[in-house]
C-alpha cells in the first residue's frame, strides 16, 4: 500500500515530464508543430513506451496528454491551429496514429502477461521458500529428537542387557560373590545410597549382614540385629513386604525401630525365607511403585542361582574340608555336580566340570611339602578367579595334585576357550614358593553336559580321559 | 547389506561412527540410504560390558556432555581402573582426569567473570549489578556437578558442594534470591546431609509461599531425609499421584 502510495507522484511526475519533452524540444526548435514532419512521432511514441513500464491505462493518459500538448497545444502557440493543419495532420498521422494505438495495445497486452506470469513466479517461489524453512526446521528439530534419543540410548542404565549380565554374574557358587552381584544389580536398578542383605545366624539367633552396599568404613559388618525388634526380623518371619509409607497408615510397625528401613524384602528360596533385603537410602524420587516392583523382579531373578548357593554351602557344612586350603573334598564336589545337572535338566544350561592336574607334583614334593603344593595350587586357581570374570567353584578332586572347578553357563566351545585361558594363566604366572620359583607343569581335563552327559560319573569320566591323554 | 558392502569398497572407506556423521555422509552422498539406517537404529548403552571404548570416547570427547552421561561415564571408569589390564587403567585415570579438568575449567573461567563482575559493580559501572547473580547462580551449579561428578571421592565432593554452598550464600545471591537459588540451596544442604538447615530454611520458604508447588516438593523432600514420613504427606496436597502411592492406593511409577 505504502508503496503504491509512493509510486503514484513519481508516475505523474514522469508521465509529466514524459509528455513534456517533445512538446519543450518543439519550442525550442521553433518550427514544425507537431512534428508532422516526422508523422507525429515524437508525441505518438510517449504513450507505448509509458505502457511498457506502467500498463495500459497510464500508456493511454500519456498519449492523450502528449497528443493534445503536441496536436492542440503546441501549433495554437504558433497561431497555427486552422483546418490547414488538420487536414496536414490527418494526412502524416494516418499511419503513425493506428500504429501508436496498436503499438500501445500490444505492448500493454504483453506487460499485463508478464506482470501475471512474474506474480505467479513470486507466489510459487514464496511458497517453495516457506516450504524450505518450514522443512529446514523439521530436520533441525528430528536431529536433536535423535541425538536426544541416542544419548538417551548410550546412558541408559537399566537396559535388559545390563540385567542379562548381572543375573549371569550370579551363576557362582560363592556365596558372598552372588550377594555383592546382588546388591550391585540393585544400585544400578534402583540408585539405592546404602542397603544390605541380613541372614539369619543359627547360633546366635540373631540376624547378621551377609552383603552390605555404600556402608561408611568405620561401620562394622559385625553388627547383628534383633529380629524380634528389627523390621528384618518381621519380614523373615512374615515373607511380607514392607515398604515405609506402610508406616503412615498403621501402627502394626510402631513397636520395631524402622531408623534403617525404606524397602525391606524377603528374599524366598523354595518358598522359605533365607534372608531380607533391606534399602536403607534411596532417593526421594526414586522411593515408588517402580522400584518395588524392580527389586521384587531382581529377587526373584535371583532366586534359582541363591537356591544352588544355599545347597552347595549346605553341603560344605555337612562334609569335610581340606584342611590345608579350605577347600571341599571329592564327595562334595560330586554331589553338588549330581545337584547341579539335576537342576540343569529342569532348567536348562550348561555345567561343565574342569580338572587341573599338577603333573610334576610328586617331582616337586621331593623340595617342597605336599601341603605347600596343594596350596601353591589354590593359590593359582585364585589369580585365575581374579582374572576371569566368568568364575567357577573350587573342590579338591581325587588326588593331591588335582583341583576341580565347577563352571556354570559354558557350552563345550566355551569350556575349552575357558581352559585354554586358564593354560595360558598358568604359563604366562611365575608362582613361588618360600620365595623359591617353582615350574609347574600343567594339564587339564574337562566336560560339559548336554549330549547324552547328564551324570555326575560320565561327566567325571570324559574329563579324566581327557587328562590321561595328555598324561600319555 | 550390499549397500555396506560397497560402502567397504569406497576408496575413502569412511565409516561413520556416529548417527550424525552417517546422516552428514548420507547428505554427501557418501553412504548409501541404508547403512544410515543400520547406524541410526543401533545404538546400544554404554553401560554395558563388554565396554565399548569406542562409544565411551566419543562420549567423552563432546564438549557440552550432560551431567547425568557424565557421572554414567565417571562410573565406567571407576570400573575401568580397577581392570588388570594396564592400559584399560591408565585410559580410565587419564579421561576421569580430563572430565574433572574440563569441568575444572568452566569454574575458573565463571570465576574470573565473576571477579570481574564484582569489580565493575565496586566502581559504579552502569548495568553491572545485573551480571553477578546469574554468574554466581551459574558458579554455584558447576560446583554442585562437580560434587556429583567427584562421587568416588566423598572429601572431594563435600568440597566442591561446600563451595556451591559458599557462592550460593554470598552477598550477590542473597540480597535477591529466586526460586532457583533456594531449591539449589535446600538441594545442597539435603546433599551435606544438614538435614535439620534444610528443613529450617523449607519451613520458612513454605510459610511465606504456601502456594508454591516446588517448596512444597523440596518440604517433602526434606521430610523424607529427616525420615519424618507423616511429614510427607502434609506437603503432597498437590501432587495427587504421589500421594495416593504414600497412601497406599494407587502405584506410583
Amino acid at each position: 500500500m505504502h508503496m503504491k502510495q509512493h509510486r503514484l507522484p513519481r508516475i505523474v511526475l514522469e508521465s509529466i515530464l514524459l509528455a513534456m519533452t517533445p512538446f519543450v524540444l518543439g519550442l525550442v526548435l521553433g518550427a514544425d508543430p507537431g512534428f508532422l514532419n516526422l508523422k507525429g512521432i515524437p508525441y505518438l511514441i510517449a504513450g507505448p513506451l509509458f505502457a511498457s513500464f506502467y500498463g495500459l491505462g497510464w500508456g493511454a493518459a500519456l498519449t492523450l496528454a502528449s497528443c493534445t500538448t503536441g496536436f492542440l497545444i503546441h501549433p495554437a502557440i504558433y497561431g497555427q491551429l486552422d483546418i490547414a493543419f488538420a487536414d496536414s495532420l490527418m494526412a502524416n498521422v494516418r499511419y503513425s496514429l493506428p500504429l501508436s494505438i496498436f503499438g500501445l495495445l500490444g505492448i500493454a497486452f504483453y506487460k499485463h502477461r508478464i506482470d501475471q506470469f512474474s506474480m505467479k513466479v513470486r507466489r510459487r517461489l514464496r511458497k517453495t521458500v516457506h516450504s524450505e524453512i518450514s522443512w529446514i526446521k523439521k530436520a533441525l528439530s528430528l536431529e536433536t529428537v535423535n541425538r536426544v534419543l541416542e544419548n538417551r540410548v548410550s546412558g541408559q542404565k537399566d537396559s535388559i542387557t545390563l540385567l542379562h549380565n548381572q543375573v549371569r554374574k550370579l551363576a557362582s557358587l560363592n556365596q558372598d560373590q552372588a550377594l555383592n552381584t546382588l546388591m550391585e544389580t540393585v544400585f544400578l536398578f534402583t540408585e539405592m545410597k546404602s542397603g544390605a542383605i541380613w541372614v539369619p545366624d543359627q547360633e546366635k539367633g540373631m540376624l547378621a549382614p551377609a552383603a552390605i552396599f555404600g556402608w561408611e568404613q568405620n561401620e562394622k559388618k559385625e553388627i547383628l540385629l534383633d529380629p524380634e525388634i528389627s523390621i528384618e526380623g518381621y519380614v523373615l518371619r512374615n515373607r511380607k513386604l514392607f515398604s515405609v509409607r506402610m508406616l503412615l497408615d498403621s501402627s502394626e510397625f510402631d513397636r520395631f525401630d524402622t531408623s534403617r528401613n525404606l524397602i525391606t524384602m524377603p528374599i524366598l528360596i523354595k518358598g522359605k525365607a533365607w534372608g531380607v533385603l533391606n534399602i536403607e537410602d534411596l532417593p526421594f524420587e526414586r522411593y515408588s511403585y517402580y522400584t518395588e516392583s524392580v527389586l521384587a523382579i531382581l529377587l526373584s531373578l535371583a532366586e534359582p542361582f541363591l537356591t544352588s548357593i544355599t545347597d552347595y554351602e549346605k553341603l560344605k557344612a555337612i562334609e569335610e574340608t581340606d584342611k590345608d586350603t579350605g577347600l571341599p573334598q571329592f564327595p562334595i564336589l560330586y554331589k553338588t555336580l549330581e545337584k547341579e545337572l539335576e537342576n540343569r535338566q529342569f532348567e536348562g544350561g550348561f555345567v561343565s566340570l574342569i580338572i587341573i592336574e599338577l603333573v610334576n607334583f610328586e617331582e616337586l614334593a621331593e623340595r617342597w611339602s605336599r601341603t605347600e603344593l596343594k596350596c601353591l595350587l589354590r593359590e593359582l586357581e585364585r589369580n585365575f578367579d581374579a582374572q576371569n570374570a566368568m568364575k567357577g567353584s573350587a573342590f579338591h578332586f581325587k588326588n593331591d595334585n588335582q583341583l576341580a572347578l565347577l563352571v556354570p553357563g559354558l557350552d563345550k566351545d566355551g569350556t575349552s576357550y575357558f581352559c585354554l585361558d586358564l593354560l595360558t594363566m598358568c604359563s604366562g604366572s611365575d608362582m613361588k614358593i618360600n620365595g623359591e620359583h617353582a615350574a609347574l607343569e600343567i594339564i587339564v581335563g574337562f566336560s560339559t553336559n548336554g549330549s547324552g552327559v547328564t551324570s555326575p560319573d560320565a561327566m567325571i569320566d570324559m574329563a579324566e580321559q581327557l587328562l590321561s591323554m595328555q598324561r600319555l | 547389506m550390499d549397500a555396506f558392502k560397497s560402502l567397504l569398497s569406497r576408496k575413502t572407506r569412511f565409516l561413520p561412527k556416529t548417527q550424525a556423521q552417517a546422516l552428514m555422509a548420507l547428505s554427501e552422498g557418501i553412504i548409501h540410504e541404508s547403512f544410515y539406517m543400520y547406524k541410526a537404529v543401533n545404538v546400544h548403552p554404554v553401560f554395558e560390558e563388554p565396554w565399548d571404548l569406542d562409544e565411551i570416547e566419543r562420549l567423552l570427547a563432546k564438549p557440552d556432555l550432560d551431567v547425568e552421561t557424565t557421572i554414567l561415564l565417571m562410573t565406567i571408569f571407576q570400573r575401568l581402573i580397577k581392570q588388570e589390564d594396564k592400559e584399560l587403567a591408565l585410559f580410565a585415570a587419564e579421561s576421569i582426569n580430563a572430565v574433572e579438568q574440563r569441568r575444572m575449567r568452566k569454574i575458573q573461567v565463571l570465576r574470573k567473570k565473576l571477579e570481574e563482575a564484582r569489580q565493575a559493580r565496586e566502581e559504579n559501572k552502569f548495568g553491572c549489578e545485573d551480571k553477578l547473580p546469574p554468574i554466581a547462580r551459574a558458579l554455584a551449579s558447576e560446583y554442585r556437578n562437580l560434587g556429583r561428578i567427584c562421587f568416588a571421592q566423598p572429601v572431594l565432593r563435600i568440597f566442591y558442594i561446600e563451595e556451591a554452598l559458599s557462592v550460593l550464600k554470598r552477598q550477590e545471591l542473597t540480597c535477591s534470591p529466586d526460586d532457583q537459588d533456594l531449591e539449589l540451596l535446600v538441594e545442597l544442604l539435603l546433599d551435606l546431609g544438614r538435614n535439620d538447615e534444610a528443613c529450617i530454611l523449607v519451613g520458612t520458604l513454605t510459610g511465606e509461599y504456601p502456594e508454591n508447588k516446588a517448596y512444597r516438593f523440596l518440604a517433602a523432600k526434606t521430610a523424607y531425609a529427616r525420615r519424618q514420613f507423616r511429614n510427607i504427606l502434609d506437603n503432597l496436597d498437590e501432587n495427587e499421584e504421589l500421594r495416593a502411592f504414600w497412601l497406599g492406593k494407587v502405584p506410583h511409577g
